[in-house]
This record gives structure tokens, sequence and C-alpha cells, in this order.
């Protein structure tokens, strides 16, 4: 086109352009020609478009067009992605800071006034025993409700201290000589300064001792699990849980963001059956990329107190090419002739056979923090990808050390543990005798379990309380559909109230603290029911425990007939 | 440990990733099941165009847990004068070749750019860290950039230059069809069409080129 009135001379004649288009462009470029030579530094433009058009108007519709469309996107004002962002009200800066200015926060917990209603709502509060002056020991004095009520040396029947090794002198000894050299606090978290050597020293212990490549530490054992399987999983992989895993396994299993089907509480069959489902989906569905997956479930579980079978998972988990994560916070220390867990009690290698192990060194162990024991990748992983180890402070150096000593007390002689297993044997036995208290409770413990749980019949529950676990279930299911995190289900609350008028008619009759177990029914997600708690210690002789069994059976039973 | 406790609390929250639902079984036995909420972007598809469906509340929120720094650099200094650097030494590099002319040179300088921006914007899905639980998975990289917000100036930076490379090439390639046809083809296909607001979240299966893919 270096003509402008000879335009059309150029046209290829196989595609004829009407004259009309012919004669605005020309027109068009004519005026176009016209006002840029008047401008500064035109004549370049002019150039730059005879040059470009090639004496082709099809090029050059095409390169205008695309010049056409970048300056409407240039021009174009940014834009939210529709969903949920541009949902979002579209605030000014005086309305965002008027609105924080109004707001009035709700307190956490709201005090009883002397509401009837407020006291339905809130009598836990009052009913928590608080220790003052001393330790967790087999004599305890404590208050309740505001020093309304006050407790001197009562039997201590609801303690996690099983090994009651941290209460002796030898390894109070070494808390003290610990304080003095390190301090109180640790500072921060592991990779900020705040591991010690005595961490780094307590994790191989712990290692070697249960038999792994490796272990890494946590601050605190609550948050262990809901750190680790998060740390491994993301949206996709595949989780398979025992549906009566306790609270922090829950929260674990809603963080991992992963899809999470559950078996029937140690059923092999349920298991088998699921993995054997999910494996034919998996091959049907032909995914380009294998999910993680993972079997979760406890080695002495928290919601009833019995034990998993390992061998059979260990088996599935092979068959099925799945990884095992066991939670075992009240099994370590408990299990096996040396308390070295679940693996030892069914005579298998911990390395081999469970790939996630996480322990708790509150419970047996006395003293405070977690732990998770497993290959050295696995452990070194953690060290970045797990927020509780990241993000949260190292354990105070006195508490890995006592641990440390408790193991090598432990590593020396397994009196303690036996003798635990002997008194829980003894328990177990003793309550499972006893054909009044079996028609109204069932034992769902194991005979292994220092802790044993006490739960009412299916049939006297609705008799009493008119509802059944999957009544409650459903129900609690619903709130959590709705949204409402208020949960309040009368019956459960009854019978929670009955529980614990056992537990206030055995402390105030025969001075024996006994408790419920704690559940959260707001925060739970599976089908769990009230019951009653009695754990024994090994600090306790076998007469000591068998009187005061007696008694609660006895209170129990006249609670119960009334 | 005031972080991890702030995340599980949001957890917990009912509105929560599991939410499960329960039905009694049809079984005189009556055992419970509870049903998991697969993960809804856990299928293939098989239609030819389909979109990835918006995120929950969950997935913004593990989106924004830490920066994305798979997308973030876009915004950064530099990350705009190095798209200069490349295709200048792409075009020196070809030049480099015996045997090429300049119309080739320049042809060949400017389908290597655009292919790799699709591959590294538009194909290629997910972050490499694995820090949002995989919330950002099924979203390719131009998705990624400025959490989804369209017409940001990084955007329409990374859409004028496949433009105007386009318009640069074309100058220096001299009549020959071909050669424009085949720049015309890789610009609009790969360089601008993609990166269009109308085809944000849209994944288009082209058999024998793209794979099976799993689709949101």
């Amino acid at each position: 086109m270096s003509d402008i009135t000879s335009g059309h001379m150029a046209v290829p004649t196989a595609i004829p352009i009407p004259s009309v288009i012919i004669a605005t462009s020309s027109a068009a470029w004519f005026y176009l020609h016209q006002g840029l030579s008047k401008l500064p530094g035109g004549h370049h433009v002019i150039s730059y478009i005879e040059k470009a058009t090639q004496d082709d108007p099809y090029r050059t519709a095409v390169e205008a067009s695309l010049i056409l469309y970048g300056i409407y996107y240039y021009l174009s004002k940014p834009q939210q992605k529709k969903g949920l962002q541009s949902n979002r009200p579209n605030l000014s800066k005086q309305e965002i800071d008027s609105l924080i200015d109004e707001w009035e926060p709700e307190p956490i917990v709201i005090p009883p006034i002397n509401d009837k209603e407020t006291q339905e709502t809130y009598w836990r509060l009052s009913k928590i025993p608080i220790i003052e002056n001393h330790g967790i020991s087999k004599y305890i004095d404590f208050t309740r409700d505001d020093n309304k009520e006050s407790f001197e040396n009562v039997l201590n029947l609801a303690s996690n201290n099983f090994l009651s090794l941290s209460e002796t002198e030898e390894v109070l000894q070494v808390a003290k000589d610990t304080i003095k050299n390190y301090g109180v606090g640790a500072c921060g978290p592991a990779g900020f300064y705040g591991n010690q050597d005595v961490h780094y020293n307590l994790e191989y212990t712990l290692a070697e001792f249960f038999g792994t490549e490796s272990c890494c530490l946590y601050g605190q054992d609550f948050a262990v699990s809901s750190s680790v399987i998060p740390a491994f999983t993301k949206r996709g992989d595949v989780i398979v849980a025992d549906d009566q895993v306790s609270l922090a396994v829950q929260n674990a299993l809603q963080l991992s963001r992963s899809t999470v089907y559950y078996f029937q509480h140690n059923n092999m069959e349920s298991l088998e059956e699921l993995l054997e489902q999910l494996n034919d989906q998996e091959r049907k569905e032909n995914l380009p990329a294998i999910p993680r997956k993972f079997i979760v479930t406890e080695g002495l579980f928290h919601n009833s107190g019995d034990v998993a079978p390992l061998p059979q998972l260990v088996e599935l988990k092979r068959k099925y090419k799945y990884r095992l994560f066991v939670d075992e916070t009240l099994s370590l220390g408990v299990l096996g002739n040396t308390g070295r867990g679940l693996p030892e009690q069914f005579n298998l290698d911990r390395s081999t056979s469970i790939d996630i192990t996480v322990g708790s060194m509150a419970t047996a162990f006395g003293s405070s923090g977690g732990f998770v024991l497993g290959d050295t990748f696995m452990s070194e992983y953690q060290h970045i990808g797990s927020n509780a180890y990241c993000f949260s402070a190292s354990l105070p150096a006195y508490t890995t050390t006592v641990v440390d000593k408790i193991l090598h007390i432990m590593d020396n002689d397994n009196s303690t543990v036996l003798n635990l297993q002997k008194l829980s044997r003894t328990m177990f036995h003793f309550f499972n005798s006893r054909v009044q208290l079996n028609e109204y409770f069932n034992i769902t413990s194991s005979e292994f379990s220092p802790v044993l749980h006490l739960e009412l019949k299916e049939s006297k529950r609705i008799e009493r309380f008119g509802y059944s676990k999957d009544t409650l279930f459903t129900e609690l299911a619903n709130l959590q559909k709705r949204k409402i995190s208020d949960v309040f289900i009368e019956p459960f609350e009854n019978e929670e109230i009955f529980l614990q008028q056992i537990v206030d008619s055995i402390l105030v009759n025969h001075n024996i603290l006994i408790s419920r177990h704690t559940i959260v029914l707001k925060q739970e997600t599976l089908p769990i029911v009230p019951s009653l708690r009695i754990s024994c210690t090994a600090s306790m002789t076998e007469d000591e425990l068998l009187t005061a069994c007696e008694n609660i059976i006895t209170t129990i039973n006249k609670l119960c007939t009334a | 440990m005031p972080s991890l406790i702030n995340v599980v609390s949001a957890q917990q929250h009912p509105s929560s990733a599991i939410e499960l639902n329960r039905t009694l079984s049809n079984n005189s036995d009556s055992q419970d099941f509870i049903i998991p909420v697969q993960d809804h972007r856990r299928r293939r598809s098989s239609s030819i165009i389909s979109e990835v469906e918006q995120g929950t509340q969950e997935d913004d929120t593990d989106q924004r847990m830490l920066p994305n720094m798979n997308a973030t650099w876009v915004d950064q200094r530099g990350a705009r004068l190095i798209h200069i650097v490349i295709i200048s030494l792409l075009k020196l590099f070809f030049n480099l070749l015996p045997g090429i002319t300049d119309d080739i040179a320049w042809t060949l300088t400017n389908v290597t750019y655009v292919m790799g921006s699709y591959v590294m914007f538009h194909m290629i899905k997910g972050t490499p860290f694995e820090f949002n639980g995989g919330a950002y998975d099924n979203l390719t990289m131009w998705e990624q950039i400025d959490h989804e917000t369209l017409y940001t100036p990084a955007r329409k930076f990374l859409i004028l230059v496949p433009i105007g490379l386009f318009l640069l090439v074309t100058q220096f390639i001299s009549n020959d069809l071909q050669l424009f046809a085949i720049n015309l083809f890789v610009t609009f296909f790969l360089g601008v069409l993609p990166k269009l607001p109308l085809l944000h979240r849209i994944r288009i299966y082209v058999p024998f080129i793209t794979n099976p893919h799993q689709i949101s």
C-alpha cells in the first residue's frame, strides 16, 4: 500500500473484498496518514505501517486486531476472579475501620451465673479438680468449684502417669540438676535455637529404645498427630482410619485435606473390604498420579481402651501397599514386656511394621511433649514440613532429661512395666467378674489397658436417657452440617451428668478420684459415647487398688439401681 | 504455639474438610457408615471443554496460608526484563546456527519463546512446593498469578509480550505467507488464547496432544 489511492491493486484476485471496505479503510488510512504526518516522529509510524502491511490487507487486519485487543487488555481494570473473592463485600477503608471499632468480642467462656440454664450448660467447669502446691501423685489434695469444695488425701485413679517413674527420687534429682544447668525454658522453636543438646540426645535415645532409625521431638503431644499427618498428605490422598480414633487424630484427618474413609473399629474384615474397594476404584479411575495412602489407627485407643490388632494391620498394609500410621500416645511404656509398645506386644519389629508412630511423653513417661518415630527421611522432612515442629517452642530441657532417665531405668529393669500390667489385668478381671455391674456397663477396654472404660450398655442408655450411639451421631452430624457450633444435646448431657454423679459420689463417700472420659462434643466428628474412666498406676499396691475398685463398684451399683 | 492452634481451631469449625454424612445401612445389623465426601476434584473429565470448579472457602484458606512462591516472582523486579533478555538470547542463538536465514531465525525465536511460555504458564499445573495442602494442584501458573485476579499489571505485560514479539517478527519476515502463518498460529493459539480471561479455569482437551487430565 505504498500508494494510498491504489490500495486495491495489490489485493489477491482469489479473495474479493467488498468495495465498501476498501473505500472506508482507504479513507481511514488517508486521515491517519494526514494526522500522523503532523505529529513529531509520525513518519516513523507511517513507515512501520507501510512496511508491516506487506501490501496484504488480511495481514494488516490480523495485526490490527491483535494490537487493538492488546490495547483493550491494557486498559482494562483489575478484576477479581468469579467465586469466593468477588462475593466479598467491597468495603472502603473507613467502613472497615468502623466495623472493627463496632465489633465487641464475646468472652471465650461465659462464666456461670446463678441462672438455671447457665448452670446446666457450665456444670463441667465446677467439676474440674484443681491441684495446688504439689504434683500429681498417688494421693492428692485438690479443690473444685473455686475453692468451694476441697478434698484431702484422695486416691488418684484418674492419672495418666501410668508408670509413675517420674515421681521417684533419682528422676527428680535429674530434673533438679538440669534446671540448674539449663534453666526452665527453651525460648524458641527447634529451628530457632530452641533445641539444645539434651533434645537431640533424647531423640537418639528414643529412636534407639524403640528400635527405629530416627525420632523427632515435639513440644506438645496433642499437636503431634495434627501436625505430622498434614505434613505428608494433601488433597487427593487417601486415608483409611479407624472410626473410634481420638480427637487429636480426628483433627489431623481434617487438616490432612485427604479423602478419609473409616473402617469399623478394630474390624479387619471391614478394613480389608474397604481397601479392596478402594484399590478397585483406583484401577477403574486410572488417575495420572497415584495418591499417597495411609492406614490410621491407635495403639491403645483413647476413646475405648482397646488394642489395635497390629499383625493383621501390617499384613493388610503390605498386601494393599498402604503406609501404617499408629498413634501410640497411651500404649508406649504400657504394652510389651519392656514397655516398647504395640509391636513388642505382638512380637513384631517396629521399624518394619509401623511407618509412622506418634508417641507422648506426657502419659506413661510422666513428663511433657510428644515425639514421632520412623525412618530418617521422614524425621528429617518434619524439620521443614511439620507445622508444630517449625513453629512451636521446644520443650524445657528438664522434661527431656527426665524422659532420658526414665528410658534408662526401663531399659535396665522392666519390673515397673510388669507391675503395671499385672495391676491392669487385676483391675480388668475384677470389674469383668462382677455380674451386677456388667448388667449396666460394658467394659470396652482390653485387659492390657491401665485405663478401664466403663460404657453404659446400649439398652440401658436407650431405657434411661432415650438415645443411642446412632441417634447421637446422626444428630451431631446434622448440627455440624448446619454449621451450628453451639452443640447441646440434652440426652447426652443427662448421661454425662449421671456419670458425674457417680464420680462425685465415689469421691465424697470413699475419697477416690475417678473421671468421666472427656468428650468435647462439638469437636467430635465420630460416633463416640460417654464413659467412666478408671486408671491405675504402677505406684499402687494390689490391695489398695482392689479395695478402691470394690468401693467403686458398690457405689455404681447403688446409683444404677436407685 | 499460636500458629498451629489457630490452624487447628479454624479447621475444627464445623465447616470442616471432611463433612461427614451418615446413613444407616439397609442391612438389619444397622452398622454405621461414615461416607467420606470425595475430593470433588478427583475425577477425570471426558468432555472436550471443562471448567475447573471454584475452590471452597477451605481451598482459599489453604492458598493464603503461605505466599505462593510459584507465582509471586512474576510481580518482582527483573521478572519482566528476563523476557526481553531471553528473546534477545534466542535470536542471537538462532542467528549463530549455520544455514539459517534471518526470516527463519525470527520465526524460530518467536516459536521457541511462545512454546516455552506455554509450557511454563499453561501446561504445568500445581506448585513445586508442598505448603498449601495441594490447594493449587489443579491451577496452572497463569491462573495462580496474583490470586487469580484478572487484568493485573503482570498479566498485562505477559499478554503484551507475545503480541509485541509477533508484530516485531512480521516486520522482519518479508513477504512469506508460510512463515507468517506459522507465527500467527503459534502466537494466537499458544501465546494469546490461553491467556484470555474467557478461558480462565477452562481446560480444553486436544486429542494426542494433551494428556487425559485429572480435572478438577
